[in-house]
């Protein structure tokens, strides 16, 4: 934990990116908790005293954090997803009226040459309350998006089905038990090599009396004209309806759709990012980790030959069936709206002021 | 205004400024109108601008361009009439904030090129079809940026627009190769991807674009390319084409060809895109998929 | 093999054994003792008292089942029984005798019965399948013992002894070595072979086979370069006229088997890396997965005579048999990349053609290969990347499979899961496939010694060559 109070900003920036780089802060959730913690320290502690200054300054200290860790998209969603709450913060107290606001660019606003660019420049007070509030309710949002996707989980598992999932995902293990508490299904999770991260999700079924088989990544093949459908869990969600996630799911998201199997995806929002993938050489798109576990560097021959060990794969959205997120279940040609709704195109690009 | 002044200056500007897309001209001759305009009434002024548009639609080469444009402009005033009591005040307004909408559009071209950046990956082969100034733009502003890619041109016969493209890219100083309309099945493996620009955007998420377009998108879908479409926001129209022979024929066919009884003859000069083979659309709106653009529509026009 | 139910259940078969052993020679006393009568009485009485205690314990539930052993003593004894004043006598000692058996087989029953109850808990050894698959799963332990016997009896040639250990420890893998040690085997077993008197050659050989093929199987089931090649000889033998001397008949299948190797084999092999090397063009990133025999020299050869590539190895567990023809391929100064199944759609943007090996061809032009190239190919096709599947043509098969589950080879389950993770859970099992079936539309072309030929030409080359692949045998 950091000890937040009294340390200049610059420190605490390298602290936290410090405890990313460093695996300290390992999965998603915990990355996404600690930069909402940040931020608001930030937004309690800068000297501000219009919107336009407080939004300056929360973007340099974005654009500072993500051009540090540019392969952790969770940390660019939260960013945006915090500015967009004080820019609709802002535009609520302005407006005062109970009409729903849509802060993106339409035709309609372009017809009815509307005063788009607001500029942020008025003091507004009382708007740290507001967006305090605001804040604790983002918090509390992600803290429950686990539970909110498992509850839906009766409404698409039935009894008997035969469920494929990879490696290991929070969501996917917390979504499964809900489900087995009602009905009887049987998992199968591929072990995903090299880390073998699937064992442990199979041992945690089965400690929950959910029926489970660990196959290697060579069999799913084989199986997947039994199986009923693909769960699967991911890291984030690209602005197109395509996904970051696990290696080899497009192999899987592949062979689903040969045999025309759903493909469900469970992903909470806050892992909705806006970013498209520009090109397939991925260079700004995968991690690349210790290839020890794929060649031993004990092997003989490991300085003449390359290895490569991905994190991640990419699966282009017209492989996707259904989004189900904390608020329901998405079309993949939904995401387009969904980014709308919690980043302000503005916020897109961090360096333009 | 009489219908003649109306059709001569819309290909004066046609003429004169070749940047300009044929909505934009249409635009800017109808803001004209409205301000040499001397109706009393708002209906008046509505029958004068519907009869330019008639005309506007008769005179120019392009129907389809013009089309959206127009149908937008009536939209604009139509929200400008709402806010307003006595008609002078109206028309004070209209003519202001036309000036700001049509500042507005002009700009787009800019906007969709600055989007379309990140998409331009050093080491690139682009495969494009026909002359589109947004995508000329958007390779401007790319190569500006230092970026190095290598586009491929389809001839788009009969009127030899690709090779207009051809030689404008040349002038950019960007590597370009010329191919035949009939090789695009040929060239398709070696593009990363395909780009084009569009004539019109319809509410189903298609295009209406230069012949040619739908096979390209055919092909690319087939060899899993992404096939991208660059265009500014007021090319969106109200059409829904269920397929190829629901096109208007004033889109397909010029005014001379329509004359002709039996137009199984005639060549149609535009095509039909289904948005199943559309990646992404990219215009000054944002980045959008095939699907948004009927929400765009949508919380226009209802 | 399956490895893992042993332990336990080797205990419960060690149990049987005891018990088995035990009764044969329970039953070899009493027969001697019958003849000695006499001096034993005092003890029986004694073990009549147990037996009358342990029998009202154990009468109900042991009856039904034993009442048919003691019967069987019964004739046996009776003609031996002397009818005399010992009758009597020897009656009682004989109900004794057949009530000692009865207790001793009913002790026995008692260690049948612990060790039935100690098999109870780990009925999860039972349990623990995979339902789907319940037809693969092969009682392996039964199938060895009654071979165990075989193989002491001397019926089995000491070479496919050896062979079936190679096969069952996986010493000897991949189709063309395992058909090879076969076919050398088979050969060693051929010079080795005597015809009993009176008998003819082919048919006493046959017989004399029979033992050693059902031997192997129990080891692992025959791979489809094996039966074709084992159909093959069959058929020739079946041919060998009636009177032909045994020195003839030998030559003759010696040549045939060195023929049919030198001709499938080694000549298939060369013709299939001439064709394969045709399309190996300059530049080429050539990927390929796990190890197959005919791969390694197509690339070893093309590299040989200079043409410029470099190869993706992709790999997977649990086996990582790719590692061979990496540590291989580097050997002979070939550039190569090396990742895991799961990195293959990454990497497959670099790749310009894939080269597979397949363990059998299927008469509807699917392909059976290991288990994971259904997934590169899949992939390959998606990414527009041509993929070559390289095969012999006498792997072929007349057998017909839509999916990887009907027919298919399940690997040990310790190799996928440490065995103390899985034994004790009843809800976790681990599982793995040996092969797995491709679609014909994912595979661009077959490479084979006749022709480079679309999948889907498979049934056109059995009609035309029926001889080679023993069909007319069937």
């Amino acid at each position: 934990m950091l000890d937040i109070i009294d340390e200049p900003h610059e420190m605490l920036l390298d602290n936290y990116i410090s405890n990313i780089k460093r695996k300290k802060w390992e999965n998603n959730y915990t990355i996404a908790e600690e930069t909402v913690k940040l931020f608001r320290h930030f937004i309690d502690t800068i000297k501000w005293s219009t919107t336009k200054e407080l939004l300056n300054q929360l973007r340099d200290y974005g654009m500072k954090i993500t051009s540090a860790l540019p392969l952790q998209f969770i940390v660019g969603n939260i960013v945006r997803r915090i500015l967009n709450i004080i820019r609709e913060e802002y535009i609520d107290a302005r407006k005062n009226t109970e009409e729903e606001i849509d802060l993106q660019d339409s035709l309609h606003k372009i017809v009815s040459s509307e005063d788009d660019i607001d500029d942020y420049n008025t003091i507004v007070p009382e708007l740290k309350l507001s967006i305090f509030e605001h804040l604790d309710e983002f918090q509390v949002e992600i803290e429950s998006s686990n539970e909110d996707i498992a509850k839906q989980a009766l409404e698409h598992i039935h009894s008997n089905e035969i469920i494929l999932t990879v490696g290991k995902s929070s969501e996917v293990e917390m979504f499964l038990k809900k489900a087995a508490k009602d009905r009887t299904f049987e998992v199968f999770v591929t072990e995903c090599a090299p880390l073998n991260h699937g064992r442990q999700l199979a041992l945690n079924l089965s400690k929950h009396k959910i029926q489970s088989t660990l196959i290697p990544d060579s069999t799913m093949f084989g199986i997947m004209s039994r199986v009923n459908k693909v769960i699967i869990g991911v890291d984030s969600v690209m602005a197109n309806g395509g996904l970051r996630t696990f290696n080899g799911c497009h192999a899987v998201s592949l062979a689903a759709a040969h045999y025309s199997v759903p493909v469900i995806v469970l992903a909470p929002m806050y892992k909705l990012s806006s970013r498209y993938l520009c090109s397939y050489n991925q260079d700004a798109f995968n991690e690349f980790v210790s290839p020890d576990g794929v060649l031993n560097y004990s092997d003989s021959v490991v300085s003449k030959v390359d290895v490569y060990n991905p994190t991640y794969d990419y699966v282009p959205p017209e492989n996707v069936t259904l989004f189900i997120s904390n608020n329901g279940g998405h079309s993949p040609s939904y995401v387009y709206r969904l980014l709308s709704e919690i980043y302000h195109p503005l916020d897109y690009d961090l360096s333009i002021h | 205004m009489l219908k003649e002044e109306v059709s001569r200056y819309y290909s004066d500007i046609m003429e004169k400024e070749p940047d300009v897309s044929a909505s934009i001209a249409a635009i800017s001759t109808l803001l004209k109108l409205l301000e040499h305009d001397k109706s009393e009434t708002v209906q008046e002024l509505d029958l004068n601008l519907q009869s330019a548009v008639e005309v506007i639609t008769n005179t120019s080469f392009r129907v389809t361009g013009v089309s959206s444009g127009c149908a937008l402009f009536m939209r604009f005033i139509t929200f400008a009439k709402l806010d307003n009591i006595t008609f002078a005040d109206c028309k004070k307004v209209m003519l202001d904030r036309g000036k700001v909408f049509l500042k507005k559009l002009t700009e787009a071209r800019n906007k969709v090129a600055k989007i379309t950046l990140p998409f331009f990956v050093d080491g690139i082969n682009i495969l494009t079809h026909s002359k589109s100034r947004v995508v000329l733009e958007a390779m401007k502003l790319a190569v500006n940026s230092q970026k190095r890619f290598h586009v491929y041109v389809s001839e788009s016969a009969p009127d030899k627009s690709g090779i207009e493209m051809y030689n404008c890219l040349k002038k950019l100083s960007i590597p370009c190769t010329l191919i035949l309309d009939s090789a695009v099945g040929y060239i398709m493996e070696r593009v990363d991807m395909v780009m084009v620009g569009a004539e019109c955007v319809v509410e189903s998420g298609g295009i209406i674009n230069k012949i040619g377009s739908c096979t390209m998108a055919i092909c690319a879908k087939e060899l899993k390319k992404p096939f991208y479409v660059l265009t500014e926001s007021y090319k969106f129209s109200r059409m829904y084409p269920l397929n190829q022979k629901d096109l208007p024929n004033n889109f397909k066919y010029t005014a001379n060809n329509l004359n002709d009884d039996n137009l199984l003859n005639a060549h149609p000069s535009v095509d039909y895109t289904h948005p199943s083979y559309i990646s992404l659309l990219f215009t000054d709106l944002g980045i959008l998929m095939p699907s948004a653009v009927s929400d765009e529509l949508i919380k226009l026009y209802l | 093999m399956d490895k893992p139910p042993i332990d336990k259940t080797r205990e419960e078969v060690e149990a049987e054994r005891k018990a088995k052993r035990a009764a044969k020679q329970e039953r070899k006393k009493a027969a001697l003792e019958k003849q000695k009568s006499d001096g034993f009485d005092q003890e029986n009485q004694h073990k009549n008292k147990n037996s009358s205690s342990e029998q009202s314990k154990y009468t109900n539930a042991n009856e039904p089942a034993k009442i048919p052993k003691p019967k069987t003593n019964l004739p046996k004894a009776v003609p031996k029984k002397q009818l005399t004043q010992k009758t009597e006598a020897s009656k009682k000692t004989i109900n004794i005798k057949n009530k000692e058996n009865n207790i001793d087989k009913k002790v026995e029953e008692v260690k049948d019965i612990k060790s039935v109850n100690l098999a109870k808990k780990p009925l999860g050894t039972m349990t623990h399948k995979v339902k789907l698959f319940n037809h693969l799963y092969t009682d392996s332990v039964s199938l060895l013992m009654e071979n165990k016997l075989k193989i002491n009896s001397g019926k089995v040639h000491p070479s496919f002894i050896k062979l079936g250990v190679q096969m069952r420890n996986c010493v000897v893998a991949g189709s063309n070595a395992r058909c090879l040690a076969f076919l050398y085997a088979l050969r060693q077993t051929i010079s080795d072979f005597l015809t009993p008197e009176h008998k003819q050659f082919s048919r006493s050989f046959e017989e004399h086979l029979g033992p050693a093929i059902d031997h192997l199987m129990a080891c692992r089931p025959f791979s489809v370069s094996m039966s074709n090649a084992h159909k093959y000889i069959m058929w020739h033998v079946k041919r060998l006229p009636t009177n032909i001397s045994d020195g003839h008949a030998k030559d003759k299948l010696e040549n045939i088997i060195n023929n049919y190797i030198y001709v499938q084999i080694h000549m298939a092999g060369k013709a299939i890396c001439i064709a394969a090397q045709n399309k190996i063009a300059d530049e080429d990133v050539i990927l390929t997965y796990g190890y197959s025999s005919l791969i390694e020299r197509i690339l070893t050869e093309a590299y040989s005579n200079n043409k410029k590539f470099s190869v993706i190895v992709v790999d997977s567990a649990p086996w990582y048999e790719g590692r061979q023809l990496l540590h291989r391929l580097v050997h002979n100064n070939i550039k190569c990349t090396y990742v895991l199944l799961s990195a293959t759609s990454f990497i497959m943007t670099r790749a310009t053609k894939v080269l597979l090996g397949a363990h059998a061809l299927l008469a509807n032009g699917y392909v059976m290969g290991r288990a994971g190239s259904s997934q590169i190919a899949l992939i390959a096709k998606y990414f527009n990347v041509p993929v070559l599947v390289c095969c012999e043509t006498y792997k072929f098969t007349e057998r017909v499979q839509t999916d990887s589950i009907v027919f298919n080879e399940l690997g040990n389950e310790n190799d996928v899961m440490p065995k103390e993770q899985w034994l004790n859970n009843r809800y976790l099992i681990p599982l793995c496939l040996r092969y797995d079936v491709t679609t014909s539309d994912l595979v661009t072309a077959v490479v084979t010694e006749i022709a480079i030929l679309p999948c889907t030409s498979v049934p056109v080359v059995l009609r035309v060559r029926p001889n080679d692949y023993g069909i007319l045998n069937k």
